[in-house]
């Protein structure tokens, strides 16, 4: 009986979205409340040099991301939660519906000013600021987000992974403070992942381990007039060989530092995060085991000029190794371009929220350096340009 | 006559809180107040889930109970609101079209908590004291 009744919800559920709503899907039935939002955005992108999400030399429009997300408030304790999404990203995505995340949520504990649970399932990485979000317009500080610390050529496997998490929520009389610690397996179905670790694309595959762990603590002072958050990672991944593969064991290890904080005015927003990257590679066919530690950050500055208009400047800075910060050794010891170690990216963006519903955003992109350009779609390095810009301009609907 | 006119202009009107009325609650504590609104707090003491009702973003009531009441900005709650139904780690306040539809919601929905101008206040709903 209790299939019958889901799958009447189900149902009606699906009938509702079809009615093309303006706003959330929101009903109660005799099995708890249901949201459902969706959200689409087409991205046009061009560049003078260098290609990025598409052939965006010659105006690209292979950037496009649609979503599906719903939760399912059981009881006051109990939840199920789940998005699916279908993005294109040049060549570094290929417009496939995957799932996102999906998880059951267990309050097992609350108190009067606290409450910890359990997640099980595909739960996103708590990493960084706006990593929970990244695929939403709406919610991001700008089209592109910084690339220095969220790369947008390996985003499955940065987005979330399967596991489990313990969260602990805690609220004090000015503000609150959320903790959150994952054990998971990530996901490796990234197309440019491989060539972006290795250089190059070999015949096996990489398989997350299920050693990863992800922690982050996030403390909102009234209402996140002032948020601060620290969050930390350790993510294994290893090479599987092919049957016939020079390579007969390899991986890495990446363990990522971070710490973030955002202040909020009534016209304006501060925003700055940094990002201590640190990779450890190895390969049974190279005589030592390869590592760096890289440092990303950037700094954005956003005014509200007029109700539903939005101006930002950001800085943003990504360097591959903190020993090698301008590229040189690494360009003598490969004969690859020392402007592929970095990038530094001026960009300035406006928002215009056209109705609650309907947004769309410009940014314009000044960037020395090449470091988070993906190999797939900039194939000869050395044809790279180190001084390039990129314009791009969104369109976005969500309810 | 002319007194009150004078006075309406002066102080506009005041906003109430209201909420269900078998909402186990006489009032809240303000930042009590803050974490519901900012959907932290999402059951009551007796452990039902709390129901937040909303104007929209634009509408001027709204953006004075955000501002007067709660001491924020109607973009920040719309961040931290996006942030929670994006990231699957909660629901988002129902929105709603007036005062009127916000009455009779409140009114019909148990568990429900939302705000209105003192004087359309009726007595199909109760009165939050926020202290």
């Amino acid at each position: 009986m209790k299939g019958l009744q889901t799958a009447i919800t189900a149902f009606s559920v699906l009938a509702q979205i079809a009615a093309a709503p303006a706003m959330a899907v929101n009903f109660d039935t005799d099995l708890g409340n249901i949201q459902v939002h969706g959200f689409v955005t087409q991205t046009v992108l061009h560049s003078d040099d260098n290609n990025f999400f598409g052939n965006s030399e010659d105006t690209s429009f292979e950037f496009y991301e649609a979503g599906l997300n719903g939760l399912w408030q059981l009881s006051p304790n109990l939840k199920l939660a789940g998005q699916i999404l279908a993005r294109d990203a040049g060549a570094t995505d290929d417009g496939k519906v995957r799932v996102d995340y999906a998880f059951l949520d267990y309050n097992f504990w609350r108190s009067d000013s606290a409450h910890a649970g359990l997640k099980l399932g595909r739960l996103l990485n708590p990493y960084g600021m706006y990593n929970d979000t990244r695929d939403v317009v709406h919610t991001r500080p700008s089209i592109l987000l910084p690339q220095s610390i969220y790369f947008d050529v390996n985003r499955n496997l940065a987005l979330s992974s399967d596991g489990a998490s313990l969260y602990y929520q805690q609220e004090f009389s000015d503000g609150g403070l959320n903790f959150e610690l994952l054990s998971v397996k990530p996901r490796t179905r990234d197309p440019d992942l491989e060539p972006a670790i290795f250089f190059t694309d070999n015949p096996g595959g990489l398989e997350g381990d299920r050693s990863t762990w992800f922690a982050r603590a996030i403390y909102s002072y009234d209402l996140d007039r002032v948020r601060v958050g620290l969050a930390a990672g350790s993510i294994d991944v290893n090479y599987e060989p092919a049957e016939v593969d020079p390579i007969e064991s390899a991986g890495f290890n990446f363990k990522p530092l971070l710490i973030f904080g955002q202040y909020n005015a009534e016209k304006w927003s501060l925003t700055g995060e940094f990002a201590n990257r640190r990779l450890e590679l190895f390969a049974s066919v190279l005589p030592a085991n390869v590592k760096s530690v890289g440092h990303s950050y950037f700094l954005q500055y956003d005014y509200r000029l007029a109700p539903a208009w939005e101006a930002f400047i950001r800085y943003d800075d990504l360097v591959w190794d903190k020993n090698d910060r301008n590229g040189e050794q690494f360009a003598a010891a490969t004969g690859l371009p020392a402007h592929s170690r970095y990038a530094k990216d001026w960009t300035l963006g406006l928002r215009w929220d056209v109705s609650d519903n309907f947004l769309l955003r410009a940014e314009f992109h000044k960037v020395k350096g090449t470091g988070w350009l993906s190999s797939l779609e900039n194939s000869n390095p050395l044809a790279t340009q180190k001084d390039w810009r990129l314009f791009a301009l969104s369109a976005s609907y969500r309810f | 006559m002319l007194c009150i006119l004078e006075s309406a202009v002066a102080n506009p009107p005041y906003i109430a809180v209201i909420a269900h009325q078998k909402v186990d609650a006489a009032s809240l504590s303000a930042p009590r107040l803050k974490s519901i609104f900012g959907m932290r707090t999402t059951t009551w003491k007796d452990g039902k889930q709390i129901k937040v009702f909303v104007l929209k973003d634009k509408d001027p009531l709204h953006v004075r109970f955000a501002k007067d009441v709660l001491q924020t900005y109607p973009y920040s709650l719309r961040r931290i609101w996006e942030r929670r139904v994006y990231s699957g780690t909660g629901l988002a306040p129902t929105v709603v079209d007036s005062e009127t539809e916000m009455l009779k919601l409140i009114a019909e929905t148990e568990n429900a908590i939302g705000y209105i101008q003192q004087h359309n206040i009726d007595q199909n709903v109760k009165v939050l004291e926020i202290q």
